[in-house]
């Protein structure tokens, strides 16, 4: 009868221990080396780490399996593309009629797509990560490791945030490189201002897509998709042209953030509802926007959803 | 702390709305002992073991693994490892890469990781495949890939549901090699299956379960060997006719319910109790001095109570 933890033959000329500093500290090339019984059934005494350690291995597997996202790479050159279809366009594409003719107005124009593939990049990444786990069942896996859901919910939805994070700020580096070509001044105060909101609406898409998923076992992708980028929008836009709300108004509803980042870097256009709207009427002016209170209703928020989406994982019945 | 058991479930109760999948189970499982849920598809056993590994809430009962409420995930689970409902790993990953994230929340380090995991990637036969990626595996690789999972931090419980299911032939005959080189010292094993064999090959002792009720608990050898299923009856027959000193002193043995007096030669004892007792009786009948003739012994074993359960499920 084989012992799982002995070797089941020894393989030749490797009988005898090697010495001490010949061993193998931990390689998962194969060095000849082979454990002697007492090694393999050393009673070897593990702990399950602390849960802050646990968060950190889930999130780092799930940045492992983010790396093998094509979609990821594929925004990647999206943003690559923008300074060298900047490059392309200028000289045929008046970009004066979309933004401030100024450095940072031509940042905001690079950028107009940031709403629409915030959407879609944070549905498609985070809404998807739980639905994941359950239907291709690795869940089954994971759950019934010594680890609690909830630090297994927050691992995964970190990689996501950090993921989405990189791949915006890669986004503004490049749209920044695009109007370096002909601008060399940027009004700082905006830049900074368009980045915060940036930021923060980073944290809004992916704790309520990444919440979506939570909740919805089918489709969460799409469907987080729909209410963050057209539904919502469409809404509040609808009770801000018939003055039910004011341009405060869009602070409560959050989703409205890569918008208001796009218009505060001076830009008329961007891809999405709001943008369309603006372009028509050009009535939004994010100009008077209160950005801590901003940031403050965006946190929680994302706190709410995350919450939440935790609390329905951590209530599912397997 | 020695006789602290590995799995201890009491009156677990299971109702997915008024249906009941589980209905006031009990058993445990000894340290070093290999238990198997015996049961027809639809029994509740991946319920029970679901329950056992925390994955579902039990509508009442409780559940303690190494003493510790399963209630505390964590501390519960740090010396188990399950498969249960054939997860599948993640196909974009290579066993190497799941080694390493099941090695990393069990809190195992990087070195150590990687020596386990030589080890049951070789068990597993999986030890040359472990830079391919799982999407591209059979589905018996893929489960021994979720074994080897459940083996690295070389646990002293294992939970299994239902380990061979779906396999083809081969698959099945790989796994259960592999789960026969499963005993070492002080290891439980707690499985599921629908298979008889597979119990009898492996453990020690069976919980069977029909319609989310244990039917019958208890030691595999004996159940299957011997009829300790429910009272047997014993039909002794003797040379001489029969008097009623001997039916009196056959009913007042201990584990005897019944005696009936067949005709002037034979009787009936209905009994239920261990060996000893069972030898006890047929002495007395020799002792007698009216000339034992035979013993016939007839009941349920485990075989043909198994065989008539999936029989019913069938019709
Ligand atoms: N989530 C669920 N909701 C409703 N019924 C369920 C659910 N899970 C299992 N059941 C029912 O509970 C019973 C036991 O299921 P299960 O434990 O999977 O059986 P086994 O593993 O023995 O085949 C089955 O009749 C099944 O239909
Ligand atoms: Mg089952």
């Amino acid at each position: 009868m084989s012992d799982l933890f002995k070797r089941r033959e020894s393989v030749p000329g490797t009988a005898q221990e090697p010495a001490e500093d010949e061993r193998p500290k931990g390689t998962w090339e194969d060095s000849g080396y082979r454990m002697s019984d007492e090694e393999a059934h050393r009673d070897t005494v593990y702990h399950i780490p602390n849960q802050f350690m646990q968060v950190v291995a889930v999130f780092k597997t799930q940045m492992s399996l983010y790396s093998k996202r094509k979609s990821i790479y594929l925004v990647l050159v999206v943003a690559v593309m923008i300074p060298i279809l900047y490059v392309l366009a200028k000289d045929i594409f008046d970009f004066g009629m979309v933004a401030e003719a100024s450095g940072t107005g031509l940042i905001g124009a690079l950028l107009s797509m940031l709403p629409f593939i915030m959407g879609i990049f944070t549905a498609s990444l985070c809404g998807s990560v739980m639905p994941a786990e359950f239907n291709d069942r690795s869940a089954y896996m994971n759950m019934a490791l010594p680890m609690s859901r909830t630090a297994f919910c927050l691992g995964k939805y970190l990689a996501g945030v950090v993921i989405t994070i990189g791949v915006f700020v890669f986004a503004y580096g490049m749209a920044m490189a695009g109007s370096l070509i002909t601008y060399s001044f940027f009004d700082e105060e905006a830049l900074a201002k368009s980045f915060t909101m940036m930021l923060l609406s980073v944290l809004v898409y992916t704790s309520f897509t990444f919440a979506m998923g939570c909740f919805i076992k089918r489709g969460a992708t799409i469907v987080s998709f729909l209410i963050i980028a057209i539904v919502l929008p469409v809404i509040e836009l609808y009770m801000f042209m018939n003055s039910y709300i004011d341009m405060s108004g869009f602070m409560l509803f959050p989703n409205m953030l890569p918008d208001l980042a796009c218009l505060t870097l001076g830009s008329n256009i961007s891809m999405s509802p709001m943008g369309v709207l603006n372009m028509l009427v050009h009535i939004v002016n994010p100009a008077s926007m209160d950005l801590l209170l901003s940031a403050v209703i965006s946190a929680a928020w994302s706190v709410a959803f995350l919450v939440l989406g935790i609390i329905a994982i951590e209530r599912r019945e397997m | 702390m020695n006789d602290v058991k590995a799995i201890e479930v009491s009156h677990l109760v299971k109702r997915y709305g008024s249906f009941t999948a589980v209905s006031d189970i009990s058993f445990d499982v000894a340290k070093g002992e290999f238990m198997g849920l015996l049961g027809p598809n639809g029994a509740g056993k991946s319920t029970t073991l679901k329950a056992v590994t925390g994955l579902l809430r039990p509508t009442s009962g409780e559940i303690r693994i190494q003493g510790v409420d399963i209630k505390d995930h964590r501390k519960a689970l740090e010396h188990v490892g399950c498969v249960i409902e054939t997860p599948m790993p993640y196909g974009d990953f290579t066993p190497a890469d799941l080694l390493q994230h099941v090695g990393r929340i069990y809190g195992l380090d990087k070195a150590e990781i990687a020596i386990r995991g030589r080890d049951v990637l070789e068990e597993m036969k999986l030890w040359d495949w472990r830079y391919k990626k799982i999407d591209g595996f059979s589905k018996g690789m893929k489960q021994r890939v979720v074994l080897a999972q459940a083996l690295l931090p070389n646990p002293d419980i294992i939970v299994l549901d239902e380990p061979t299911s779906g396999l083809d032939p081969r698959g099945m005959v790989e796994v259960r090699e592999i789960l026969k080189g499963l005993k070492r010292k002080d290891r439980s094993l707690l499985i599921s299956t629908h298979i008889l064999s597979e119990i009898s090959e492996l453990c020690g002792s069976v919980t069977m379960i029909r319609d989310g009720e244990a039917i019958i608990s208890g030691d595999v050898s004996e159940l299957l060997s011997g009829s300790r299923m429910g009272p047997i009856t014993l039909e002794i027959k003797m040379l001489k006719t029969i008097g009623p000193e001997l039916i009196s002193e056959l009913e007042s043995s201990t584990g005897v319910r019944d005696c009936e007096r067949m005709g002037d030669h034979v009787v009936k004892v209905s009994f239920m109790g261990s060996s000893e007792e069972q030898a006890e009786i047929v002495s007395k009948a020799y002792n007698s001095g009216l000339g034992l003739m035979s013993v016939n012994e007839s009941g349920k074993n485990l075989e043909s109570l198994y065989m008539e359960m999936t029989e019913e499920e069938s019709a």
